[in-house]
């Protein structure tokens, strides 16, 4: 029985981690290019910091990249990086998973009989990224990011942005974060070439790595927890939507086609449920959670993982309201 | 204040196994496992076959990569190689180890496949409708008496189910393992002999009929007779 267990979650996890490495491959090279071509901190840094403007901008940008949130990490860790304001950068994180073209041609698939749910997943997906990312606004760059992102952001930063402290990390005290060296955006040259892939071999290491936790992770939940636990509150309003969510965040499936395998119990859950699942998924799951640890230090992950909960919650509980 | 001295063995061991280029070689076994992946028929047992592209190109690139970073000069850096290390035997042990999954095990305790927008097969006639078939035909139709006594001959996996029955079952995939659920129908097995194990793939012949069973009257599949068959080599629908 367990020999069962553990060879079924490896078979899992050998299926998360070779379908999600293509996407985060994706993400990892759009953000090489990115590093590599586009002007970093002054153009960059034209980018809205307005609260409402910048997550726009930032959800707009997404819109863009047809890559599930393995992909949208490394790019929005470069945009960060790069000198982006923050809220245009955490637009794009939190809302760019939902409302890619991919995304919503999936859930059109999966649901043409319930034309609510077209409209209702990028709009309750974009309020979710436009309220987190101005949540997050409120606070320091540096009590949300990295000490390792913040010193690269630093050097794209107007020396005026940052604190005293700020600039001062990493020259003073021990434990220094130890900041990647940046290639010369846009200058051209096999030189400037090689940097930027070298950089890029290393993000891409880095974040498969955290990947490969994740799906381990989630692999072994998906074999031990039933989910016919998770969906036997089906129809209790609140309930089956909080049972949905764990659902979502256990089952780490690609957003691009987390509307399939929505699909599959659909009839079973209410319809706060079923969009808490969609919202929720594409943004936190035990998949992702790793990668968030490039961006966001540990505080500001609990946070944002909570926040999105919630956020998931009200708009279930909502549309129950409205729907039940 | 408590790191080693510069000059001590762990220091030299640890600044030797840094210095090794462990980022390419994970990007080259990375790239090869996916490729192997495929090249081995095991992206067949793991996931949707609209992925497979993906997965290839995703290795080809890889394995492109590796090689450019390998023969790159790579001037001092901060090498992440543990995680690089991580990455390496993770994909040896992929590659060493196949995926055999319990498909009864995994599906125990999943809710029943939806099968809309599957092919249909309505139209077919009875002994040529496959597992699929029948089960979306039993679950649209008000009166399943109507299908009482027409054979069938259905394949499938041997799928015990949380109360000890044994089903025959096949598994309905989206994307890939982790978002599988079950296509199934309650068998009859034959008196004379022992029912077969959970797992093993069985091609059953009968005739439908409805029984009362501890769940309620419902569609069972009276079965005449049971072949071994071997797993396909896409062992579950998509």
């Amino acid at each position: 029985m367990v020999v069962n267990h553990l060879s079924t979650s490896w078979s899992v996890f050998q299926a998360l981690f070779l379908e999600a490495i293509p996407f985060l491959l994706i993400g990892v090279a759009l953000a090489t290019m990115a590093r590599h071509w586009l002007p970093s901190g002054p153009a960059l840094q034209c980018l809205p910091d307005h609260p409402l403007l910048g997550p726009l901008t930032g959800a707009a940008m997404g819109f863009a990249l047809p890559a599930c949130e393995c992909g949208n990490v490394p790019v929005t860790r470069q945009l960060l990086a790069a000198g982006s304001p923050l809220p245009t950068a955490m637009g794009f994180l939190f809302a760019a998973p939902v409302l890619n073209p991919i995304v919503l041609a999936s859930t059109w698939a999966a649901f043409p009989d319930q034309p609510w749910l077209l409209w209702a997943r990028p709009a309750a997906g974009l309020a979710m990224a436009l309220v987190v990312a101005m949540l997050l606004r409120l606070q320091q760059d540096a009590a949300i990011l990295t000490p390792n992102l913040m010193l690269e952001r630093g050097f794209h930063q107007p020396a005026s942005a940052g604190s005293l402290l700020e600039r001062s990390a990493g020259l003073i005290g021990s434990g220094a974060p130890v900041a990647l060296p940046l290639p010369s955006a846009g200058r051209g040259g096999v030189k400037s070439w090689r940097l930027s892939l070298l950089h890029g071999m290393d993000e891409l290491v880095k974040l498969s790595s955290l990947l490969i936790l994740g799906c381990a992770v989630a692999a072994l939940l998906q074999t031990t927890l039933p989910r016919g636990w998770l969906l036997a509150v089906g129809q209790a309003p609140t309930l089956s939507v909080l049972a949905l969510m764990v659902l979502a965040v256990v089952i780490s499936v690609c957003s691009s086609v987390d509307a399939f395998l929505a699909l599959g119990f659909a009839a079973q859950v209410t319809p706060g449920a079923l969009l808490a699942f969609l919202i929720l998924g594409p943004v936190i799951d035990l998949k992702s959670l790793g990668l968030y640890s490039t961006v966001f230090c540990r505080p500001a992950m609990v946070f944002v993982a909570l926040a999105c909960g919630v956020l998931a919650l009200l708009a279930g509980q909502w549309t129950n309201a409205l729907m039940l | 204040m408590n790191r080693p001295s510069p000059s001590s063995p762990w220091s030299v061991i640890r600044s030797a196994v840094a210095r090794w280029r462990w980022p390419p070689l994970a990007l080259l076994c990375c790239g090869g496992t996916l490729v192997h992946s495929w090249f081995s028929g095991r992206l067949q047992l793991l996931m949707a076959p609209v992925f497979h592209g993906l997965v290839i190109g995703a290795g080809l690139v890889l394995l492109a990569w590796g090689v450019v970073a390998l023969v790159a000069h790579q001037p001092r850096r901060s090498t992440p190689w543990r995680a690089a290390v991580l990455v390496i035997c993770t994909s040896l042990l992929i590659v060493l180890t196949p995926p055999r999954s319990s498909f009864s095990t995994l599906a125990r305790h999943r809710p029943p496949a939806q099968l809309d927008g599957l092919a249909a097969g309505f139209a077919l006639p009875p002994e040529q409708r496959d597992l699929v078939d029948w089960v979306r035909l039993l679950r649209g139709t008000p009166q399943p008496q109507l299908f009482r006594g027409e054979p069938i001959q259905v394949e499938g996996f041997v799928l015990v189910t949380a109360t000890g029955e044994r089903h025959l079952a096949q598994l309905l995939v989206r994307c890939c393992l982790a978002d599988a659920t079950p296509v199934q129908l309650a068998v009859q097995w034959p008196a004379d002999g022992p029912p077969p194990e959970q797992d093993q793939w069985v091609r059953v012949e009968g005739e439908m009929e409805l029984l009362d069973t501890p769940g309620g009257v419902q569609p069972v599949v009276v079965a005449h007779g049971v072949t071994s068959i071997p797993k396909p080599r896409q062992p579950f629908r998509t």
